[in-house]
């Protein structure tokens, strides 16, 4: 392979101008009859704003394609297909991967991709690595969580893609009990348990020799029967992903601080101590 | 300059490849390790016919695919 060329796709980037929007609305008009086709989500929308697929007939007909808010995405989830509604394109077998926002602005949106999917996030990101100059005899270390937030995976996939030899994890990995821990895991945890909403807060503390984990969860209005059943099930999946015990709170929904900017629900007051 | 790239010579290996692999698919459905292997180099033939075979013949894009 020749590392000098310097397009990712030499066909594409450099098409001219007419022949590109061409293919773009070719492609527009295909994933367009593919959600009207297969989504009762994207279908009600659309014959909501009386759109339907043989209306696109030129790009300025995209102006009549509604958008899709992230606001509609929170109503459906938690909807059949569990967990995320009719929205989904594909049958649910065919979802391969779980991701979602990170939950700044309010509840964290859904995502469920399938393989092909995640090839096409890479093949994306590919463009972009290859043009500002990496090669496969490169090293690349993305430093973000490696978590369940969808964001940077593409790159790392991309990364791994172009042949560069991708350095994995190394975030905020702590040592409890002996036993190492990933806030994240606690994330992913809280928020797969039907139930639970989304907001939590651990505190890591020391008495004399003795470590302990503080967990606190609400529990949503429509679950509050089932606090016994939850905080057994929150356990066992605790145990299961991070080997470690919870004292566990569960709170009523609104108990727990909310944050305008990214989280800050992990504290270990183990380091304040010794200080 | 660009070297030149046989465009046409790539879109046919990538329709013939499709062909292979989709009857690789057929003949694995009651062989796990072949189907699904199957299934993600389908997913791996798309990025191709999105990246030439698409580029080549955008009025030949299926709406349905």
């Amino acid at each position: 392979m020749n590392y000098h060329q310097p397009y990712w796709n030499p066909i594409l980037e450099t098409l001219p101008p007419e022949a590109l929007r061409q293919l773009q609305l070719k492609k527009f008009q295909r994933i367009f009859h593919w959600a009207y086709t297969h989504s009762k989500f994207h279908r009600a929308l659309y014959r909501s704003a009386g759109v339907a697929p043989e209306d696109i007939r030129a790009l300025e007909d995209i102006r009549r394609v509604p958008t899709v808010e992230k606001s509609m995405m929170r109503q459906i989830q938690g909807k059949d297909p569990h967990p995320y509604g009719d929205a989904l394109c594909v049958p649910l077998d065919e979802v391969t991967v779980f991701r979602q926002t990170s939950g700044t602005t309010g509840q964290p949106v859904y995502q469920p991709d399938t393989w092909q999917d995640w090839e096409w996030w890479a093949e994306c990101w590919c463009y972009i690595l290859w043009s500002q100059g990496y090669r496969p005899s490169d090293r690349v270390f993305i430093p973000f969580g490696y978590n369940v937030f969808v964001a940077f995976w593409a790159g790392h996939y991309a990364a791994e893609k172009l042949g560069c030899e991708v350095v994995g994890r190394s975030d905020d990995i702590t040592k409890v009990k002996g036993v190492l821990l990933a806030p994240s895991a606690i994330e992913e945890v809280v928020r797969g348990i039907k139930g639970l909403g989304d907001e939590y807060e651990v505190v890591v503390d020391k008495t004399g020799d003795a470590e302990t984990i503080r967990l606190r969860v609400e529990v949503l209005p429509e679950a509050q029967d089932q606090c016994t059943l939850i905080q057994s099930e929150l356990q066992d999946q605790l145990r299961l992903k991070t080997n470690l015990r919870y004292d566990l709170e569960i709170c009523g929904c609104g108990t727990l601080p909310r944050y305008e900017v990214k989280a800050k629900r992990f504290k270990d007051l183990r380091s304040k101590k010794t200080e | 300059m660009q070297p030149s790239i046989d465009i046409e010579n790539l879109n046919l290996n990538i329709r013939s490849a499709r062909k292979a692999v989709e009857e690789l698919k057929r003949l694995g459905e009651n062989f796990p390790a072949v189907a699904r292997n199957a299934e993600r180099m389908l997913a791996s033939l798309k990025m191709l016919e999105i990246n030439v075979s698409d580029v080549m013949d955008p009025g030949g894009i299926d709406p349905s695919t």
